[in-house]
């Protein structure tokens, strides 16, 4: 196993990305590869192609390496102690279950886990067909939900685009993020139920936090 | 039983896992400490005193009379059932240490491995809790035989927790449930900043000692016997099992600890026997983790070879193998 001998940070790849990089920039950190100029007006294009790890400095001058990781790989990182912290949404922070401390809630990147169908066809969860396949990339949550609703339900797993599996009929509903609305509206769904509201958040190793803490706790402050 | 998450350790590194094992028990012995087995199959009703995550975590069985079994998620409650049922053959102070693998069905939410190995101590019947410096000393000791540099312990008093739950009553509770989830969010959210309980996130045992109105002067002898162990009044110590000193063992390198202990007073009352208790164990792989200079103390090359060739050559050459042995050299046959 190879040893982590630099403080380590994952950053979740896509729309969370840009915040996460300002909320590090405000706290006085350095990004070799981006200036911060570049960070107030963030664009991925940025950022230097296929790279994956960056260097950076703390506002004392410590290395640290910044990881960009796809969200749903982020809780792995962090529950094992590859990285010290990340910047990841709610909705994966739950649905993985990992053992983490949840630092601060960076107050960006809101949105909503929703349970979606076609328009007019439910008008809520509980008006679904038992035994309802719903399509998401969120399994935990979902079963959650539905357990507690008493509704049995079959989740079917999905790595993306899950608005797909009601037009085609893999599924009845979709459980998904919901920003804006309109990539549901665009494929003719309606929101019927409400799981979680999101945003993204600051995020630690435990066993790093408890060794790190004042540090970890310092930058959680507003 | 899944076969993901079982791993096979190879000889290379299974060498590795025991030369640390036995350097503790090596060090266990010298302390007067007696190795104890118990079964890897437990009544499942003995995992009801363990903590909720670890019953959630456990395989369950059926015998054939329909008794319900589980494989050990840890080891403390098995023995603590073996021990009360036993105690009158035995003479307390009880100083027991025990290597042993514990099996707990997907340990880590993004980890499927559900099979780890553990070496510990328990300190059974001393009647004071001044056992506690003999074994904090003893995991010390452990932790400089394995080599390891960049170690911390976190420590509390289980007492503290007890008291803020006697003075706070449901905003304590919540507190901890909060802490326990590793959710600062939450806990800053429930708990205002000039509260007593918000002490509990990070302050001195000074500070705790003052607004709790609580003696923590064991405490401060215990975080006074060695620079690296520091107090960390966040942690969550499991209030039905410990009631006092309670630790983890971190390590820079490991997201995972590498040990915990503590005392456990209540235990073995639970099993209708008046015992104290005190102890801790060693993951294995958390501390391999931590571990990356391992000598090779049994490489190959410093083997005596014998050739064997034929099935004479075994009688003749069998009598220098002996030899050797009663030497304590390293033998090895090659067989061509």
């Amino acid at each position: 196993m190879s040893q982590k001998k630099v403080f380590r940070i994952a950053l979740t790849k896509g729309t969370l990305l840009g915040g996460a990089f300002k909320f590090f920039a405000a706290k006085g950190f350095e990004f070799e590869d981006i200036s911060s100029e570049q960070i107030a007006d963030f664009d991925k294009s940025m950022l230097p192609n296929h790279k994956l790890i960056l260097n950076a400095k703390t506002a004392k001058g410590e290395a640290v390496e910044i990881l960009l990781v796809r969200g749903h790989d982020v809780p792995a990182y962090v529950e094992h102690g590859a990285v010290d912290l990340a910047v990841v949404g709610l909705d994966v922070i739950e649905d993985s279950k990992a053992d983490i401390v949840k630092l601060k809630d960076l107050d960006y990147g809101h949105c909503r886990l929703c349970v979606a169908a076609k328009k007019s066809k439910y008008s809520s969860a509980s008006a679904l067909p038992s035994y309802a396949r719903i399509a998401t990339s969120f399994p935990s949550l979902t079963k959650e939900f539905f357990e507690k609703k008493d509704l049995d339900v079959e989740v079917i797993k999905l790595y993306g685009s899950v608005e797909i599996g009601p037009l085609t009929d893999l599924s009845d509903a979709i459980v998904d993020l919901v920003a804006t609305g309109k990539t549901l509206k665009a494929h003719g769904l309606e929101v019927i139920d409400e799981i979680l509201s999101c945003s993204a958040y600051l995020i630690a190793n435990k066993s790093s936090f408890k060794q790190n803490k004042t540090y970890f706790l310092e930058l959680a402050n507003d | 039983m899944p076969s993901s998450g079982l791993k096979t350790w190879l000889p290379t590194e299974l060498k590795k896992q025991y030369q640390l094992r036995d350097l503790f028990i090596s060090n266990f012995k010298n302390w007067s400490y007696e190795a104890i087995s118990i079964p890897t199959l437990v009544d499942s009703k003995v995992l009801e005193r363990t903590n909720f995550k670890f019953r959630q975590q456990s395989f369950k069985v059926v015998d054939r009379h329909g008794d319900l079994l589980a494989l050990r998620t840890e080891l403390t409650q098995p023995i603590a059932k073996a021990i009360s049922s036993r105690a009158t053959e035995l003479e307390f102070p009880l100083r027991i240490f025990y290597a042993a693998n514990v099996f707990r069905y997907q340990a880590k939410a993004t980890d499927d491995s559900c099979e780890i190995p553990q070496v510990g101590i328990e300190l059974l019947g001393t009647g004071s809790e001044l056992a506690d410096f003999e074994v904090l000393q003893i995991c010390l000791e452990s932790l400089e035989l394995a080599g390891l540099s960049n170690w911390q312990i976190t420590i509390t008093d289980s007492k503290i927790w007890q008291t803020a739950l006697a003075k706070f009553g449901d905003l304590a509770q919540q507190a901890y449930a909060d802490l326990l989830r590793g959710d600062i969010v939450a806990f800053k959210k429930n708990i205002a900043e000039d509260h007593p309980l918000f002490l509990l996130l990070n302050s001195s045992v000074a500070e705790i000692a003052a607004a709790f109105d609580i003696d923590l002067q064991h405490l401060e002898a215990l975080i006074s016997l060695d620079s690296r162990i520091k107090f960390d009044p966040s942690q969550t110590p499991d209030l039905e099992l410990y009631t006092g000193m309670h630790f983890n063992v971190l390590a820079a390198e490991v997201g995972s600890y590498l040990a915990v202990g503590g005392r456990y007073d209540k235990l073995y009352p639970s099993f209708s026997k008046d015992i104290d208790a005190v102890g801790f164990a060693f993951y294995m792989p958390a501390l391999m983790a931590a571990k990356d200079d391992f000598n090779d103390t049994g490489a190959d090359s410093k083997a005596k070879t014998f050739t064997i060739s034929s099935e004479a050559d075994w009688k003749t050459h069998y009598d220098q193998m002996q030899a050797a042995k009663s030497k304590q050299e390293k033998i090895k046959v090659d067989y061509r």
